[in-house]
């Protein structure tokens, strides 16, 4: 009822309303995560723990990979090229699974438990942020079935490109968390 | 509009960041110089992305086609 | 009957959800060789599905969730009082299910507040033993606590900010229905606590108690943690509404003083709010998890949940109170029928408060432990506040100073608010400063300074708001008799009340405990008293409201004779709000400047605002 009344005159520019309110959205995410590095901070100071300094390497390649396969989906949307976009898209979601499975590979060979101070900041934080790297995957696997059924063009992409800036924000994420955990 | 070049530049620009990130952190023993290098290099990283690949202007400068 | 289907699918998919959530549980647990059933992460992940569940029963599937998967959506579309059950996107629907929903609220944890005081009539234990009363003040605080975040800002900022900005609707309306969509769990979950024990720790939860405590924490934690994300994701809507939907003509400078009350208000919902979401998700996973976020023995700090909470809780006062400025000052201004007085100050001073509220938080942390060189900054940032907050000051008193006031029950709230908060914030100073504050700290004194700058600053800015545009609301007009009773009657009780509980507090009377010295009978006695008959009030209120709405004499257009856009079309508006956006061209305030108009109305047979501003 009221959507259809409000279509009637929009003056505004929905796009622009759109991508300021994700942004807005990542902004108050980045204080949940930015309270979650200083209770790291508050807690173990500048010192770091003994990790798997290959595999924090390896996974952060790996996620800093994904935003750019990601970048270059939304290039090719951007340019009508759907079935290459398709292709980024599909490989962004794999590296995303790789990615978590890095991140669970960890968890499982830690060598500290989580019932200490270190292992409970550093569970807590790789597990909210794979939290949001799944949901990521999910929300790029949604836009990519769509992707598929020919929805998307250069003309109207807001979903992808939303999506794909959800993904970068989380993989800053991570660029900010990789140092706080293994390398400080 | 994005475009491919930029996505190359990128990439390596972010792989050769985060390999000097893991020299830092390997060589430099000094705690709090270690940190603020970090601290730039993290920096250096996300902007970019930021910037380049989250098209942050967009919210001000509208949409480009 | 629509309405009864609608939150029954929510009931329906919300229990479906929260038993596929045990279900998982019990299957990962099982395999991994644990019980089926733990009290406390079953109900962590029942929630977590259950909530789902409900919010796509109640019509956000339809709404939206069928968008994600690349279907039509559709709304429920329900017809007279029944919208007001279903997911609907009109801020003016969604703005009274707010309001409705905290009123019921306000009143049951004013139940409480009661029960409490019944104890505390005489010394000893009576009515309770020292766990109920926990669990009675727990519940009331934070009851109270989300009554006061929301009910202004969700109820009259949802209804009103719109409006006033000459907008069809908020940014994202489907957005601002889900806002509203997951406060009922939350309540139904704060509400079922007493079930589970009851909470024990009061509304801030401190640590070691409550990862300790009966798992009546787990539903608290869960139940705030959603609100948390309702007030960041109303915060979010409010400010983009405002940035970017305001009316041509509508410059910032020309912003109603509550819209700016509320813009500021968003932007310290959405900065800080994450800080009681994050300390009580770690409160959770010390819990459920086995996590050490405060357990000392192993590396654990239980400062660092002090510092978390009050992060938020602190600029939390704030969003609570600013609305309420707000509130006052615009009926202030049109009641005296003057322009606002140091309009830009105010605006000054409410940016102000954006800007320092987020330092002083530590300032409720003078005595537990932190380290000494904290005690001085904070001391000296929080009284830099004042410095602000003046300022609104300023503009309320200079808009009062030779104005020609009209004494109706709005602008009488909106005076109250000026009046009490000024006792508020004086007793706040004592409090600030590190030494008076170490012999008051946690006594009855602290409970009387936020009484007096919530209930007396903000509650009484959502009544001066109710009174204000309940004509605009209902269409129908309150009887105003019954309504400056309910006004003297609240606001004497109130001040008595509280303006006595000040020195109970200085003999150091501990707040949160249930029993007293017997020397402090009398005072608590007649504490009671005054404190039942403050709840009475509310009785003139909620008839006054009720019978009103229904039977009441039906409202002129503009009974004020106020000059802001919400004034200028029907009451109550029509769905679409403007059948074109209004010409903003001058000043909302400018009463008695010849000439002068707010807004005009293209196309639309409507006199240009503020018509009624010449007298
Ligand atoms: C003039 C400005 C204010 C100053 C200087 C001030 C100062 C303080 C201080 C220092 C405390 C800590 C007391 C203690 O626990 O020892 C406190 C507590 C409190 N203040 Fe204020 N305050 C001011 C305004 C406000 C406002 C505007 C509100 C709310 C609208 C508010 C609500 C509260 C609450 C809720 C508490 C108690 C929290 C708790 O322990 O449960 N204050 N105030
Ligand atoms: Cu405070």
């Amino acid at each position: 009822m009221a959507a259809a009344t409000h279509a009637a005159h929009a003056p505004h520019d929905t796009l622009r309303i759109k991508r300021a309110g994700l942004w807005l959205f990542f902004f108050s995410e980045t204080i949940l995560f930015g309270l979650l590095m200083s209770a790291r901070f508050f807690l173990e100071g500048i010192e770091r723990e003994h990790l798997d300094q290959a595999l924090g390497v390896g996974i952060t390649s790996i996620l800093v990979t994904s935003s750019v396969t990601a970048y270059m989906a939304e290039t090719a949307i951007e340019h009508d090229r759907r079935g290459e976009a398709m292709w980024w898209l599909l490989g962004t979601i794999a590296l995303g699974f790789v990615f978590a499975f890095g991140v669970g590979y960890e968890w499982a060979t830690a060598e500290f438990s989580r019932h200490e101070a270190f292992g409970t900041v550093f569970f807590t934080m790789t597990g909210v942020h794979a939290g949001h790297v799944l949901s990521g995957v999910g929300l790029l696997a949604l836009v990519a079935i769509q992707l598929g059924r020919g929805r998307f063009s250069s003309k109207e992409h807001w979903p992808i490109s939303g999506t794909i800036m959800y993904w970068h924000f989380v993989d800053i994420v991570w660029i900010f968390f990789y140092p706080t955990l293994y390398l400080v | 509009m994005g475009s491919y070049r930029i996505g190359w530049i990128m990439a390596v620009w972010l792989l050769v960041l985060i390999a000097v990130d893991f020299s830092i952190a390997q060589w430099v023993d000094h705690k709090q110089l270690r940190f603020s290098l970090l601290t730039i290099g993290t920096f250096a990283e996300a902007v970019p992305i930021a910037y380049y690949f989250m098209h942050i202007s967009r919210v001000w400068r509208g949409e480009v086609h | 009957m629509y309405a009864l289907f609608s939150v029954a699918s929510g009931l329906g998919t919300g229990l479906i959800g929260f038993y596929l959530g045990l279900g998982l549980v019990a299957i990962v647990r099982g395999l991994t060789g644990h019980d089926a059933y733990d009290e406390q992460v079953s109900i962590t992940f029942g929630y977590v599905f259950g909530l789902i569940g409900w919010l796509m029963g109640v019509g956000m599937w339809g709404a939206w969730g069928r968008e994600w998967f690349g279907l039509r959506t559709y709304w429920r579309k329900a017809p007279g009082w029944q919208r007001y059950f279903t997911f609907s996107p009109d801020h003016k629907v969604i703005g009274l299910q707010y309001l409705v929903t905290f009123i019921i609220v306000f009143l049951l944890a004013g139940l409480g507040a009661m029960l409490m005081r019944w104890e505390l009539m005489e010394s000893g234990m009576q009515l309770f033993n020292h766990d109920q009363y926990n669990a009675v003040m727990g519940l009331h605080g934070i009851l109270m606590v989300a009554v006061a975040v929301a009910a202004v800002v969700g109820g009259l900022g949802n209804y009103f900010v719109p409006l006033m900005i000459g907008a069809e609707d908020m940014a994202f309306p489907r957005l601002n229905a889900l806002t509203y969509w997951l406060i009922p769990p939350v309540a139904a979950m704060l509400l079922s606590t007493p079930f589970l024990g009851g909470i024990e720790h009061g509304w801030t939860a401190y640590p070691p108690l409550s990862v300790v405590t009966d798992s009546s924490q787990v539903l608290f934690g869960l139940a705030v943690i959603t609100f948390g994300l309702t007030s960041i994701l109303g915060g979010l809507n409010f400010i983009i509404t405002i940035i970017y939907m305001r009316a041509p003509g509508l410059t910032w400078g020309k912003l109603p003083i509550f819209v700016w009350s509320m813009f500021v208000t968003s932007w310290m919902a959405l900065l800080y709010t994450q800080g009681f979401a994050v300390a009580l998700l770690m409160v959770l996973l010390d819990r459920i998890a086995g996590m050490s976020f405060f357990n000392a023995e192993t590396g654990g700090d239980p400062l660092l949940y002090q510092h978390v909470f009050w992060f938020y809780s602190h600029p939390a006062v704030y969003i609570m109170v600013l609305p309420g400025f707000g509130i006052a000052l615009e009926v202030i201004s049109h009641f005296s029928r003057k322009p606002l007085f140091a309009y830009r100050y105010a605006v000054g001073g409410l940016l102000g408060i954006l800007g320092l509220g987020g330092v002083v938080w530590a300032h409720h942390m003078f005595t537990s432990g932190m380290p000494n060189y904290l005690h001085g900054p904070f001391l000296v940032a929080t009284e830099a506040i004042s410095i602000p907050t003046g300022l609104v000051f300023l503009a309320a008193l200079g808009t009062i100073w030779m104005g020609r006031l009209w004494l109706r029950t709005p602008m009488l709230f909106g005076l109250a608010v000026i009046f009490n908060f000024a006792c508020g914030g004086v007793t706040g100073i004592f409090l600030a400063d590190v030494p008076t504050d170490i012999h008051l700290q946690d006594t009855y004194f602290v409970v009387a300074h936020f009484h007096y700058t919530i209930v007396g600053g903000e509650i009484f800015g959502l009544f001066a708001g109710i009174y204000y545009w309940f004509p605009k609301m209902t269409g129908r007009m309150y009887n105003e008799k019954l309504a400056q009773l309910h006004f003297w009657w609240m606001f004497i009780s109130f001040n008595v009340t509280f303006f006595v509980m000040h020195w109970p507090g200085i003999q150091g009377m501990n707040r949160r405990i249930a029993d007293y010295p017997e020397s402090l009978e009398n005072v608590n006695l007649f504490v009671s008293i005054s404190a039942f008959l403050l709840g009475a009030s509310f009785i003139v209120f909620v008839y006054n409201m009720v019978y009103s709405w229904i039977r009441g004499p039906v409202a002129e257009a503009n009974p004020w004779a106020a000059r802001t856009i919400e004034w200028q079309i029907p009451s109550p508006p029509p769905v679409e709000n403007f059948p074109e956006p209004p010409l903003v061209k001058g000043h909302p305030y400018d009463y008695g400047v010849p000439g002068s108009v707010h807004a005009v109305f293209p196309g639309a047979a409507t006199l240009p605002a503020g018509g009624g501003g010449g007298q």
